[in-house]
């Protein structure tokens, strides 16, 4: 595999809605190059055939209505009107 | 009254009314206000209390403690270390919370940690560095690193801690205290702020293995808020608490706990004098080898880290906490307010766990890193077959100076090596003083057990305790 990159780490960071300062660029290629060079031992683990499967179950409940107060839940929004939170315009004017 | 007093000899102190619920507040909120400056230890101390004593007639009537800063208490602030969450009231109790509060047990705060408790040090934590009270000039441990140093200067107790990868076993190490990682789902994680969903738990850190036990005992039980606890009743791990190994007990001991390479050679030292004393104890000792355990931190690292970043893309400023000012647009919202809500190490979990699940990478990661997971508790399995409970040293290294890995944060990672492949696996673990270095800094020692075997753990780790006395050992200058 290559070289963990300042490439790839841009991309990372748009899929990780993260905007990185200039210096943060410089120290996070080579932090998370060491990171992956580490992690990319585990490629030499030999899975036998009865290690392949992942199983996990699923626990489910009845989706019953409870009451909450909502209240206190908008009084958290970093903006809101009313009984809604706000947020600034999604999509373009374009 | 002796500041280091445990849970039991406080309720015996109750019992008999040489003290009441009032005095004992007081006295721990007199002992914060004077070492706090010096330990940066609790982040808020819930003067309001005060006067609220608790009625609830329980286990733990009186009692007061601190919890972890991820953890949720009604009305309060849980910020998790974290500037986006720096104005977050949680909105209810954790269950963890609202069963000790029912077990008449008091808050008297929130504890410091690493933001979103990722580190390992207490230095990621936008609430300043935390201190160890053996050496202010080194770390208490992390992340769980304002609960133990609280318990440990006698500020508390005993707090509550959450570990997602040695995150109380191993600040409790550095502190000369007992911290226990549960069998995963045995607690609740309701309310607790998530890092990795598949290893978070909340453990007691205490000063003596029979508190531990005590508030281990309350926090367990299923939980309908969280679907992952186990369909198990509480239990009454103190009940078998005798002073006694259990008949036939073997003991394995992990043979890379002995590799001097990587190890500080006093760890080891101490180490081997337990084994020695636990084998006088009438312990058969086999050496047993893990091979699984050299990836240990890289599966732990790929699992942890992809979880953490899914589960902090919630953080964008819409719903509640930090949001930035002056955005145009709601993408340019979320990105500035992540931009200024999170701190570096939290930066590079995120970058690192969606670098493990983006395409093209995620089988030669994530997925490997799932069935790996799977070998590594096939090979516990099978130690378990042989022997009753493994032991390892908690931590490689002693408490180690403060800044000392700055811009090498993985080197420091890998002192986790004997705690996380638990947390991997979801088995207990439980964490107590084995002695003090030649500088007198803490060193501790772990017992591992199959899943649910918290009941034999605390039996073994009790006899250990009572028949060695380390847990005496406290730091000086917080009389």
């Amino acid at each position: 595999m290559k070289e963990f990159n300042k490439e790839e780490l841009l991309k990372i960071a748009k899929l990780s809605a993260l905007k990185l300062s200039e210096d943060e660029i410089e120290t996070f290629v080579s932090q998370l190059r060491n990171v992956v060079n580490y992690i990319t031992q585990i490629q030499e683990i030999h899975i036998a055939q009865e290690a392949q499967e992942v199983r996990n179950i699923n626990i489910t409940r009845e989706d019953t209505v409870t009451k909450t107060n909502y209240k206190e839940i908008i009084s958290q929004a970093p903006q809101k009107q009313l009984n809604y939170f706000t947020v600034p315009k999604i999509l373009d004017e374009k | 009254m002796n500041p280091f007093i445990t849970i039991k000899e406080l309720k015996e102190k109750l019992a008999r009314k040489e003290i009441n619920q009032k005095e004992i507040l007081d006295f721990y909120t007199q002992r914060i206000k004077k070492y706090n400056s010096k330990l940066n230890c609790v982040i808020e101390t819930f003067t309001d209390n005060l006067n609220n004593t608790n009625s609830q007639i329980g286990a733990l009537s009186g009692i007061p403690f601190i919890a972890k800063d991820n953890i949720c208490q009604n009305g309060r602030i849980a910020s998790a270390g974290s500037k986006i969450l720096s104005n977050y009231k949680a909105p209810y109790d954790a269950t963890v919370i609202s069963k000790l509060k029912e077990a008449g047990a008091i808050p008297l705060g929130r504890g410091n940690c690493d933001e979103f408790a990722m580190g390992a040090s207490g230095e990621y934590s936008n609430y300043g560095v935390t201190n160890n009270p053996w050496d202010i000039t080194r770390t208490p441990g992390g992340s769980s690193a304002g609960p133990a140093a609280a318990v440990s200067a006698g500020l508390v107790p005993f707090a509550i801690g959450t570990e997602t990868g040695g995150s109380v076993r191993q600040p409790a190490s550095f502190c000369n205290l007992v911290g226990l990682y549960p069998t995963y789902g045995r607690n609740s994680r309701y309310g607790l702020i998530a890092f990795a969903s598949s290893t978070d738990q909340a453990g007691p850190i205490t000063r003596t293995v029979y508190d531990n036990a005590l508030v281990a005992s309350i926090l367990s039980g299923q939980d309908k808020h969280d679907s992952t606890t186990l369909q198990l009743p509480a239990q009454d791990y103190t009940k078998d608490l005798d002073g006694k190994l259990p008949d036939n007990f073997t003991l394995g001991v992990i043979k890379d706990s002995l590799n001097p390479d990587g190890i500080d050679p006093q760890i080891i030292d101490s180490f081997t004098k337990a084994i020695s004393h636990l084998e006088k104890m009438g312990a058969k000792i086999k050496y047993i080898d893990i091979p699984m355990l050299k990836y240990g931190v890289a599966i732990y690292f790929i699992i942890s880290r992809a979880e953490g970043a899914s589960n902090l893309s919630r953080y964008d400023g819409t719903l509640y906490g930090h949001r930035a000012q002056e955005s145009t647009q709601l993408h340019d919202m979320y990105i500035k307010t992540r931009q200024e809500g999170f701190g570096q190490e939290v930066k590079i979990r995120i970058l690192t766990g969606n670098y493990v699940l983006s395409s093209g990478y995620k089988d030669a990661y994530y997925n490997k890193a799932l069935q790996a997971r799977n070998i590594l508790r096939a090979e516990f399995e099978k130690a378990f077959q042989e022997v009753t409970l493994l032991t390892s040293p908690t931590v490689s290294m002693l408490p180690f100076k403060l800044g000392q890995f700055v811009g090498d944060a993985l080197t420091m990672f890998l002192a986790d090596c004997f705690t996380v492949p638990q947390c991997v696996i979801g088995t207990p673990g439980l964490s107590l003083p084995c002695g003090l270095s030649r500088e007198r800094l803490p060193i501790g020692i772990q017992f591992l057990g199959p899943r649910l075997s918290e009941m034999l753990i605390y039996k073994v780790a009790y006899a250990y305790e009572q028949s060695t006395g380390h847990y005496l050992n406290n730091p000086a200058g917080y009389d």
